[in-house]
Formats: structure tokens, sequence, C-alpha cells
């Protein structure tokens, strides 16, 4: 580079000493002289070298100028090492040096030529001879300077040297993967989409036959990473209608008019959710990712093919490598409660069970309940972000023993709660016929395996008979929920998919939230207890009857 | 620094800014991982009812509960028809039962065709009184006495000796021709004997403590599948006299399952 820097100033000091704008009008024909050096050159001498130049003198020398700024060009650029190609490389420096030696065999001739021959020339021979500027002689001993530094060598040279050197540099990546397990590990990174989204884990429950207003089910959900880095942020969200891509290999500029899903085995059974036509779905594999825009038809809950059209801004023609396992998700879902992941089908049909809107997936509540290491926190369903971090959960647990067969006030173990219990909340005690309540003495959270209460009351029958077959349910966390219509699992797919996903702070305390920066450490490990329970409010609830609803749960981490 | 240079470097800037306006949206995490847990599903029971009319020998007559556009199926079958002219039962003692040819009964049987256990509720939401058309002399007696879903006097004279009502559950019937066996206890009047009587004023009796879904009579649950078998039956009471004559009792029996 300084070499380029060099060139370019000396190019330019010519220009400025050789363009006077008075200039007399040439001889057209000098004759050649030997050339002669004098030693100094007056003022007046200058005017009679300056006629002597030929007519076109003004134009060749920019001409020699541009071509001698096209030479130092060319070196440098050649000299940076910037052109790769051997062959380019030789070919510029080459050019370069032809160049050059062309300007100074071209400098050399002027200077010859500038000898005058007529009368203005016997003049001027009787003049001292005339000495090559030493500006020109400057500009030609750095050229070659630099001619002889770029061929004959690169850099500097010292009589001693000392080397040293690091050898065997390597980075490693660390690894963020996620293992979630219900009734057995799942890991991201044996995900068939390759890339490390595993979409067939563990079926967090199955519920058959629930009627509203009762207890339902939950299952726990422990998500680890394995990984060896921690993850700042640990996600839950719904997932949109989703599927798995079951088919042959789809390559770069191949047609797609059809996407084809895995009915079973490998993530959602089909199709997850319903897609409306013109809906766009992304289908990933790997790191690569493409939209696509569905067909008029559009696709049901379960179907094992979506219709894809071409369209301007999505094309039909594949841009990526698509192949088995790649996950296909309609971004366009999760909007209303007719196209969210969770779909309704009849599973017995009656006039007055229809599908439209999946009913069971708008009436449905869901609850997702944080108990790592006993500090509980209720990220989604009723009693979300209570201070006390219990969902309105409801329980359905049976005390080891009644003493004497009635219920009364007292403390009762009972086989762990899978809901939670508030102080003061209504206890029922139930055996066939017979039902006695009694308030709560205390908070009891999931998990909890005793529980007192207070002076009880009987509600029906008598109050004699109770042992371990007893039911005791919480009455006022059932009428809580009874009239809930905001926490379904419609409105979890609708508020709570990838778009607003809830983040999954660490939890300090029961009820407090506590980020670190760290959502779920290397090797840490966190707990979920996710339920569903239908309420069961005062109406009649007979559209509801005999349907099942289906739907995911998506658990991601970040770097 | 030359001013030539500061331009090159605002310009650079300029120049770095607009590439990031059109080429990060967002921030994104290098290292990510995710699973799902697809397939969760909760699916509802069924409850339904299925009502079926067992004479001794069949043809049965079925009314399903779901064949209501609300699983209400108000279009069931009658048990019990007028066609046959009521005497008064000879005589208060009982049991047994007197002669079948002087009281009015049906067999029905009850069946929870829901997946789901149900608790069975039976009540009468209505029972009016009419004077029987063509009837030569009307006795003027409402049988529906004593009871109205108010707790009030129906309209009408409310003379002792309104229409004897029973419900009695038995166990399954033999093949055709039918035979029942009595269970252990009479629905209605409540009673802790096997054996249901005829006795006065049960009809408006019930109706007066039975006539909606809140003021029912509970039958206890019904296991999904199961099969629960009932006697219905109406008499004119011994001591009914003249009182009934001519008189016509319109009333609806609710099967209610929840």
């Amino acid at each position: 580079m300084k070499n380029l820097q060099t060139l370019k100033l000396n190019a330019s000091s010519i220009r400025a000493a050789a363009a006077p704008s008075s200039r007399p009008t040439p001889i057209e024909t000098a004759p050649e002289q030997p050339a002669q050096v004098a030693p100094a050159q007056t003022d007046v001498e200058r005017p009679a070298i300056r006629a002597i130049r030929p007519a076109g003198g003004l134009r060749k020398h920019m001409l020699v100028l541009l071509a001698v700024e096209a030479a130092a060009t060319l070196a440098a650029v050649a000299a940076t090492g910037s052109i790769h190609n051997t062959i380019f490389r030789i070919a510029i420096a080459g050019a370069a040096l032809t160049i050059a030696l062309l300007v100074a065999i071209e400098t050399a001739v002027s200077l010859r030529r500038a000898r005058p021959t007529s009368a203005a020339a016997a003049t001027a021979s009787a003049a001292p001879r005339r000495p090559l500027p030493k500006s020109r002689i400057a500009l030609l001993f750095v050229m070659a300077i630099g001619f002889a530094t770029y061929f004959g060598g690169g850099g500097t040279f010292a009589g001693f040297t000392a080397e040293t050197t690091n050898p065997n540099q390597t980075l490693a990546s660390g690894t963020l993967t996620l293992r979630n397990n219900v009734t057995s590990n799942c890991d991201s990174q044996l995900g068939e989409s390759n890339n490390n989204t595993n979409e067939n884990c563990n079926v967090a429950f199955a519920f058959t036959n629930q009627e509203p207003g009762v207890y339902t089910g939950t299952a726990t959900v422990t998500l680890t990473n394995t990984g060896s880095l921690n993850a700042s942020k640990l996600y839950l969200w719904a997932p949109y209608a989703n599927g798995v891509f079951n088919g042959a290999t789809i390559n770069p500029t191949n047609t797609v008019t059809t996407l084809s899903l895995y009915a079973s085995g490998h993530g959602p059974a089909g199709l997850e959710g319903t897609i409306a036509g013109g809906d766009l779905v992304v289908v990933t594999y790997g790191p690569n990712s493409q939209t696509f825009k569905v067909g008029p038809a559009g696709a049901a809950p379960g179907a094992t093919s979506i219709p894809i059209v071409n369209d301007g801004t999505y094309p039909n023609v594949a841009t990526i490598t698509i192949s088995a396992g790649a996950t296909v998700a309609d971004t366009s879902s999760d909007t209303t409660a007719a196209n969210t992941d969770c779909y309704d089908t009849q599973q017995t049909v009656y006039t007055f069970n229809p599908t439209t809107n999946n009913p069971l997936c708008s009436a449905t509540l869901l609850y997702v309940q944080e108990t790592t290491g006993g500090k509980n926190y209720c990220w989604y369903g009723s009693g979300h972000g209570s201070a006390t971090g219990m969902c309105d959960a409801p329980i359905s647990t049976k005390p080891s023993a009644v003493s004497g067969g009635v219920v009364a006030a007292g403390s009762y173990t009972v086989t762990a709660l899978t809901g939670n219990i508030k102080s003061g909340d209504t206890l029922a005690f139930t055996e066939g016929a017979n039902q006695v309540t009694c308030p709560a003495s205390a908070n009891y959270y999931i998990g909890v395996t005793s529980i007192t209460v207070g002076a009880c009351t009987l509600v029906t029958g008598v109050n004699s008979g109770f042992d371990s077959n007893t039911v005791i349910t919480d009455t006022t966390t059932l009428g809580t929920i009874a009239s809930d219509s905001s926490d379904t699992i419609s409105q979890f797919d609708i508020h709570k998919n990838y778009g607003f996903k809830q983040e999954l702070t660490p939890v300090s305390a029961n009820g407090t939230l506590t980020p670190t920066g760290t959502d779920l450490a290397s090797s840490a490990a966190r707990t979920f207890v996710v339920g569903v329970v239908i309420p069961g409010p005062a109406a009649a609830q007979n559209q509801l009857q005999g349907l099942k609803s289906t739907f995911g749960l998506t658990w991601h981490i970040d770097q | 620094m030359s001013p030539k240079t500061v331009k090159k470097l605002l310009l650079s800037l300029i120049v770095v800014g607009i590439l990031g306006s059109f080429t990060v949206g967002g921030t994104f995490a290098v290292l990510n991982g995710e699973g799902s847990n697809p397939n969760d599903s909760i699916a509802s029971g069924t409850l339904t009812l299925t009502e079926t009319l067992t004479p001794t020998n069949p043809p049965d007559t079925t009314c399903l509960s779901q064949n209501g556009a609300l699983n209400v199926n108000t279009g069931c079958f009658t048990i019990l028809s007028s066609a046959t002219v009521m005497y008064p039962i000879p005589s208060a003692a009982q049991p047994p039962l007197p002669a079948a040819s002087t009281y009015q009964s049906a067999h029905i049987s009850i069946q929870n065709s829901g997946t789901l256990p149900e608790t069975l509720k039976l009540y009468m939401p209505s029972c009016t009184y009419a004077t029987t058309t063509g009837a030569p002399s009307p006795g003027g007696t409402n049988p529906c006495c004593p009871g109205t879903a108010s707790g009030a006097l129906p309209a009408g004279p409310c003379n002792a000796g309104s229409l004897d009502f029973f419900i009695q559950e038995t166990n399954a019937p033999t093949a055709p021709p039918r035979t029942w066996t009595n269970l252990a206890s009479c629905i209605w009047p409540v009673s802790a004997v096997a054996a249901c009587t005829l006795s006065d004023d049960q009809l408006g009796g019930f109706w007066a403590l039975h006539h909606d879904n809140t003021h029912y009579l509970s039958l206890g649950t019904i296991a999904a599948g199961a099969t629960r078998y009932f006697q219905i039956a109406v008499a004119e009471p011994f001591d009914a006299a003249n009182g009934l004559q001519g008189e016509t009792a319109t009333f609806a029996l609710y099967w209610h399952a929840e």
C-alpha cells in the first residue's frame, strides 16, 4: 500500500509540472539531436524547450501520465494480494511493467526529440544541453524501487531473526439440548427434523370419558437441559396447527403441490389443528425453512395431506431440501377458536355435539403450575400469577382412613394431591349418598399428603361409614373455575402461541419470580404439572358430549 | 482528521445502518433445543337415556333422549292410557295388589346408554284434569289432588280420594311372556316395604313434591350401560265414590339423568 501511495503522488507531481496553459505553438518538425545535459537550466531556456514539443504534446503527456497512473494502480492491486488467480495476477503485473517501460522509453525518446534543428534549434543548440528533469528522475527511481520490491522481494530482511509459534489453537462449541420427560425421556437432538427439535415426545395425557365439573387429571412434565451450555431462555408455547412431513425428499427446484404428513408415530397424528385455504405453512428441515401457500381446500384435523399452490410471493418451487421428518407449521393459525392447534373430533355422533369452532377445546380449562423444588408458580390457567403460586387446580384424593367412619375436624393422611387447596376452601368428603363438608385449615400444594380440616357439616345422608374409599374434592375450586372461559385450551393456543410465548423465568419462592438471565442451567431440571378440567357451569353442557380435544405443548430453550 | 475522512466515516456508518435495518429483524439465538408433547387429548363422555316400554310380550317401544336437539326428548311414548276405564279398587287392604284388571300399570326400563355414570331423577312437571268427553255425570273431583307445583290446591274440588299412584322398581323381566319381581323397596310412595301399594292421593302427592328439576325424586345412580326397571301404576281408590267419575288426569313423567 505504501508503494501505491508513493507512485500516485509522483504521477501527480508530473502532471502538475507539465501542464502549463500558456504553452507556445510547438514546432512541427523537430530534428533529432543528441541529448545534451546541462547542469542548470535558466528561465530563458525553458520556453525554447517547450517550443520544440510536437503539436500533440499535451495530449500525449496526459496519456503518459494516465498510463503511469494505470501502471501504478495495477501494480499496487497485484501487490495487495487481492487478486488470487495467479495467472491473472502475473498478467496484471506484466501489464504494469510493460506500461512502465513504455513510459520510460517514451520519456527518453521525448528528451531526444527535444533537441532543436532549425534556426530556433540552432539557437537552442548553442544553449547548454538540457538535463533530465529531477522530478522525472525521482519518479523513475521510485518506480524502479517499486518494481524491484514487488518482483524482488516482499519484505525487509534482518540479519538476525526470532520466531515463536502457538500451534493447535482450537475452538469447540458447547451444546444446548432439551430433555422432555412425562413417562420417558424425549431428547430434542433426536428429533427427525434434523434441527434439534423433537416433535414426538410423550403424550402428556389422554383422558377419556370425562364429564364437566369434576376433577379430570394432570401430567407432570420434567424439562432438563442436557447440554453443556446454560439456556438463557426457557419457553412454553402453544404450537401452530402442525404436522410432520412424510414423503419423498423434495429437492431444490422441485415443484411442490402437496405436503404429506405422518399419520402416527412421528409426532402429531396427521395434521394437529385446522388449516384454512390460503394459509401460509412453514416447512423446516435442518437449518432451512421455506414458506408455502395452502390451496383453497385447506386441510382438516388429522389430514395427511396439505395442498400447496403456486403464489407470486410464495412460489411452490422448493428452494431447500425437505426430507421426511421436516416440521410443517401453519403460521396463519391460532387466531380464532376455529383454527387452533387444539381440535375437536366427534367420538359419538349426536345432533347436539357438532365440532364447529371446537367447542370442547373452547370449554376445557388448561393449567400449568411449576413445582420445581417445592416452589410453585402458576404459569397458565385460573389463578395465573397468584401470590400463592397456586393455580385453581381441582383435587380428587382419598384419605388413608377415617377414624370411626365419621368425618370430623382434624388431620387426614391422603394420597398425594394433584391439585391445590387454599386455606378456607370447602372440602367435600363423599362416599355413596353420604357427604360431609369441612373447611381447609391451611394452603396445601400439589404433592402434599396430609391435610387438616376444621369443623365439618353433614350435607347429605349420614356422617358415618366413611373410609379409605371416601373421595375428597375441593368444591370451592370447582366453583371458581365453573365460570372460567378465559383459561381454556383454545385461549392458550390463541394467546400463548409462538408470537406470545411464555418465558418461564426462575421461581425463587411460591408465587415469586426472580429473573437471573439463566432460565435453565446446564444439567438443571424444572418440573411442571399440566392439568385439564371441563368446568361445570349450571347450564347444561350437552354440546360437549362425545367429543375429543387433541392438542400439543411446546417447550423450548435458547442459548 | 480531515473533513474528507470524516465524511467517509459518516457515510460508512450510514451504509452500515441501512444494511442493519434491512437485514436484522430481531435478535436470534444461535443454539436452541425444543421438544413438543403432541396428541395430548381429553375426551368427554356421553350421557344419554334410553327408555323402553316393555309389555308382557313384545313389541317394545323405545325412546332415545339424544333424538332431541338438546338431548331432551319430550316426545316419548305414553305409559298409561285412558282407554281402559278404571274401577275403584275393591279394598284398601294391601298387599297383595288387587286384581290387575282393577288398575292400570305398565313396565318400562331406563337404560344409561351413555358412557358416564348417571344420577337418575324423576319428576312430574304437570298434572291437569278435565271432564272426560261425553261422560254422563262427572264426579267433579280433581284427580290431581292434592298437589300442585306451587303447593296450592289445584283448580276444582279437591275431595279426598284422588288417584292412587305408585312407582315400583323391579328386577329385569324374564323372557316373554315377561314377568317381574319386585326389588327391595318401593320408590313411590316411599316405603321400606318391597312391594308398593295403591293408596289415595299419591298421584297428586307426587306432583306436589316432585314437579321440576330442583324438586325431583332421586332414583340414585345408574352405571354406564346399566338398565333399571320400573312399574308405574295408577288406580282409582276404593273410597273415591263417584267423585272421580267422568274425570281425566293428564300428566307427564320426566326421567332426567345428570
